[in-house]
């Protein structure tokens, strides 16, 4: 057995948010521990906002770190997200919220929508949404934190972020750079690999500077300039079931009241975000290019801006799909240098935020142990797996066939883990969960609903109950459930008294 | 879809009779509908029940609650003890305690494990509560108290598979269900569907759904061509010996050259289960012969087997039982919402092959013991296959420590990290991270944490003072 050799030198070559993400986490984590760190970045190199909107996560990553909450708020733009408002998804004038939230509660076991199906059946016209507390507050534009009594309404939610995440790679940066990471400004020209065994031994920058380290962390973005360009380790290819593309992205002035979620709107050949900061709105039109040209998917995002364009529109190219290896040799690739999945659900930050969690799990030695990657992969690659389902199921579950993208989901066949599950849903309520993966039942659920699969049956245990009392029981909880949210403060107030209002917002405007 | 296949499910007929039968008739009949009608076709007592074992995981407080069981009558009617666990002697280089502990702390991040192989220790029973209250003897219910040290356990019972079988036959009773006391003389199937079940006397039963408890020849099952994968022959007899006062709260699973022998001790017996090649067993005993292996799959047609009709796993975990009572959870959270039960079938047996398969992992990874690695009954434990899955557990743990864990398994991180120290493994690395927390610092904490155990072990009373105090209580 060989003897354990521990890292010395970790070398990140690219900035952005994964980078920082991944310099601030690991400087933490093993300050004191002897590691020294370098992020490699270059000004040149333009970094991709990945996706401004997060999930609740990203908190606990944050709290980890010991940040500050409203200071970070203040310091990234940042609002209160409690979840993303999908408009003409299921069909045209559709809408829905898929809120952090569960709706109602189980009883004796069996899943609140199965009751509210019975109802419904029953003649009872409420939504399902009515009985979700964080919907009801954000169609309100209403946001406080989750009350700490269990028992309470107004605790069966958690909530997220919209931030600048240029704002939040800075803030980061600062704060890695207080924890010791060494930061160097410079591209890279080269790489060189060990000879015997196909390490990466050092990159070689433009100004002829050699960084050697013992592990290599790639946030170099699509290109994955060290697990790709240089280690080869193939890329799983997703366009054939989430086909769109490119996306073109500019910020706009903020017009109206300030509202805690993100929007997702269908377009003919892709789909439209809004992410509301306390500063601007961030928009961005994701689509298949083979649909619509990049003029066209421009123009249809400037033209329906609500407020005055802050910058020239980002033009970026990108093939959903994921490594193969994410972890090879000595090199972890971390963010877009992993894998793409589009932001229709917010998910990019969180698989950085994974890939960090799962590299300090498993922190190699210098050997790079085959068996720490092997894990790795196989942890990684389940959390892109079953994410990506996820995202399928918005394109498929729809009844939209108006355009050529449209009909191509119509005629697609789907993953078969994904057929499963609709199936289960659409033919008796039930969620096909899973102990390990990102969405869960109420996510399955909301989406499903939200997008038009309505089970045909609902569980039979539900005929024990008496429907009476049930009526009784489930129209109490949804007055609660709207006093509960109209008693909550406005968002923008809620920001100030939180002190996460930064100064520089229109928050105020109605 | 026809319009028949749109119709809900009317009547159930469970065919066996034992420990299966009784517990499937009584859970349906206290959770489905009360229009769906429900007859148990009672075949008699079924030798193989002792190989339900005599102890339950923690999982049952569940099942008994989705049924409406109390504790207070389960324990008192059902003639019911506590368990803490289970002890391993000759499983490893020495005895062990797999307890229904709660997670292990989490310190600095870092796993609580890692500090023990830094340190060198792989006595995980140093740092459970369950193992001091085996030693001393004693039991108490957890107190919902985070500074209580027995608030970080959990317990399971301790029951005679005949008392079990005989309560849950009383609460079936009780709830209504038709009882129809007859062998099977034949079975009518077509298109993969049981159409009727004939008893002796020339009654034929129809039902919508029909339930295969009748033990391992799974009558119906096999009717609809379902066949069971066959692993190994084993014999196994019980021993149930009077004993005037309760025992301690935990089972002993001792290995011996030709198999293994539990005792576990239940109120006014101790229970000795021995399994072995068939030629090793005594047959002066109650005794029995199996295979291990499971049906393909567990619901087919219109007809779905329960415990030992699906498959068969040793006791010598607590298999057996969870594996049942899981099913029939699984079959009442998914019981058909119409007569087209295609969804129903693929997740329960989805589901419910997966839970036999991790039980089954489990025991395979249990059998690694190399304590009489030349003996036949051992060899035959060992040439079984390792899966994928239990090889990547054995060697994640070996390289770093590191506990992989798949969707749903019953049997929880620190069951499997008492097993890999029990069975003697020693990771070769332990997370970095460890390391910003001195030894000395966290080795003191460590030793705080095992004299608190030790400390409250001292003030409680012995298993059988306190299951009798709750006895004159209840009776009271």
């Amino acid at each position: 057995m060989s003897k354990v050799e521990r890292i010395e030198k970790i070398c990140i070559l690219g900035g952005g948010t994964a980078g920082w993400m991944t310099a601030a986490g690991l400087a933490h984590k093993l300050e004191g521990l002897g590691p020294s760190i370098r992020l490699v970045e270059s000004d040149q190199i333009g970094t991709v906002g990945v996706g401004e909107a997060t999930l609740p996560h990203i908190r606990y990553f944050n709290k980890s770190l010991g940040i500050d909450e409203p200071e970070l708020m203040r310091a990234t733009e940042a609002t209160f997200k409690l979840g993303i408002e999908f408009c003409d998804w299921g069909k045209l004038g559709d809408k829905y919220i898929h809120p952090f939230g569960d709706y109602g509660q189980p009883v004796s076991n069996v899943g609140f929508h199965h009751y509210w199906r019975k109802m419904q059946q029953m003649g009872d016209t409420s939504r399902l949404d009515d009985y979700s507390y964080p919907i009801v507050a954000a169609e309100l534009g209403k946001f406080k934190l989750p009350s700490e009594d269990l028992n309470s309404i107004e605790s069966t939610f958690s909530y997220a972020f919209q931030f600048d995440a240029t704002l939040y790679g800075k803030y980061l940066r600062r704060y890695a750079e207080r924890k010791g990471v060494v930061r160097t400004e410079g591209k890279a020209e080269d790489v060189t690999l060990h000879p015997e065994n196909g390490f990466v031994k050092s990159i070689t920058l433009a100004s002829g500077e050699i960084i050697e380290a013992d592990l290599f962390i790639d946030c170099s973005g699509f290109r994955g300039v060290l697990i790709e360009q240089a280690l080869k380790s193939g890329y799983e290819d997703w366009s054939h079931w989430l086909p769109c593309n490119r996306a073109v992205a500019v910020p706009c002035e903020a017009k109206g009241k300030s509202v805690p979620y993100t929007r997702a709107t269908a377009r003919k050949a892709g789909w439209q975000w809004r992410i509301p900061l306390q500063h601007r709105t961030g928009n961005g039109h994701v689509y298949w290019n083979e649909f619509i040209s990049d003029d066209e998917a421009a123009h249809q995002l400037t033209s329906t801006l609500e407020g005055k364009a802050l910058a020239d529109v980002n033009q970026l190219y990108f093939q959903t799909g994921r490594r193969k290896k994410f972890f090879n040799k000595n090199v972890v690739a971390i963010g877009l240098a992993g894998g793409f999945l589009e932001p229709l659900e917010s998910t990019s930050i969180h698989l950085i935020q994974a890939g960090i969690t799962t590299l300090l799990e498993l922190f190699p030695d210098k050997a790079c142990d085959l068996r720490d990657a092997e894990e790795y992969n196989q942890t990684l690659g389940q959390e892109f797996d079953r994410i990506r389902d996820f995202l399928v199921l918005h394109y498929v579950a729809t009844e939209r066939d108006d355009s050529e993208m449209w009909r191509y989901f119509q005629a697609m066949k789907l993953p078969e883990s994904l057929q499963y599950k609709i199936d289960a849903f659409k033919e008796r309520g039930h969620i096909v969960k899973y102990e390990f993966g990102l969405f869960l039942p109420p996510s399955w659920i909301a989406v499903m609903l939200g997008q038009g699969i309505v089970p045909d049956q609902y569980d039979p245990l539900v005929d024990r109950a008496d429907p009476t009392k049930m009526l009784q029981q489930i129209t109490e909880l949804k007055n609660l459930t709207r006093q509960a949210a109209e008693a909550t403060p406005d968002h923008a107030v809620f920001l100030q008294q939180y002190g996460a209002a930064s100064g520089t917002a229109a928050l105020m405007a109605t | 879809m026809s319009a028949q296949s749109n119709m809900k499910i009317k009547d159930l007929c469970v065919c066996g009779g034992g420990l299966a039968g009784w517990m499937t008739a009584a859970a349906l009949a206290r959770s489905l509908p009360r229009d769906i009608k429900i007859t148990l076709l009672d075949t008699g007592p079924s030798v193989e029940d002792m190989l339900y074992g005599a102890s339950t995981l923690p999982d049952t407080h569940g099942f008994h609650k989705n049924i409406h069981l109390t504790e207070r009558d389960f324990v008192i009617a059902g003639n019911a003890a506590f368990s803490l666990g289970t002890e391993y002697k000759n499983f490893g280089p020495t005895p062990w305690f797999l307890g229904f502990d709660l997670a292990l702390p989490v310190v600095g991040g870092v796993k609580f494990h890692h500090y023990m192989v830094r340190a060198g220790e792989t006595d995980l029973g140093r740092y459970a509560a369950s193992s001091y209250a085996a030693k001393a003897g004693v039991f108490t219910h957890p107190e919902n108290n985070s500074r209580d040290p027995f608030g970080s356990l959990d317990y399971g019972y301790q029951i005679s598979p005949t008392d079990y079988a005989e309560l849950m036959q009383r609460v079936a009773q009780a709830s209504g269900i038709s009882i129809v006391a007859a062998q099977i003389s034949d079975i009518h199937a077509s298109d993969g569907h049981i159409q009727s079940v004939g008893v002796e006397d020339g009654t034929e039963i129809n039902a919508d759904l029909f339930i295969d408890c009748t033990g391992p020849s799974a009558k119906l099952m096999s009717s609809l061509g379902q066949k069971r994968s066959e692993q190994i022959s084993l014999s196994a007899q019980m021993k149930t010996t009077p004993a005037q006062e309760l025992g301690p709260a935990f089972r002993s699973v001792e290995a011996t050259k030709t198999g293994w022998t539990s005792t576990t001790p239940v109120p006014g017996a101790t229970i000795e289960l021995s399994l072995g090649l068939p030629e090793d067993i005594n047959t002066d005993e109650a005794h029995c012969s199996y295979s291990t292996g499971r049906l393909e799959q567990f619901w087919t047609g219109n007809c779905l087997a329960i415990g030992h009709a699906a498959g068969m796993i040793d006791p010598v975990t607590n298999a057996p039982i969870f594996l049942m009572q899981s099913y029939i959870n699984k079959l009442i959270s998914l019981f058909p919402a119409s007569h087209n039960m295609s969804v129903e079938r693929s997740e329960f047996n989805r589901l419910c092959l997966e839970d036999f398969d991790l039980m089954a992992m489990y025991t395979t990874a249990l059998y690694q013991a190399q304590n009489f690695a030349e003996s036949p009954f051992w060899q035959r434990q060992h040439s079984q296959p390792i899966c994928d899955r239990l090889q990547r557990k054995i060697d994640q743990f070996e390289s770093r420590g590191r506990m992989v864990a798949y969707d749903d398994e019953p049997f929880h991180e620190r069951d499997w990290l008492a097993l890999h120290f029990g069975l003697g493994r020693v990771p070769r690395r332990y997370d970095i991270v460890a390391d910003k927390i001195a030894e000395t610092h966290i080795s003191e904490d460590m030793a705080k944490m095992a004299a608190q155990f030790q400390f409250a072990v001292e003030k409680r009373p012995t298993h059988a003072q306190y299951r009798n105090h709750l006895v004159q209580q209840h009776k009271r």
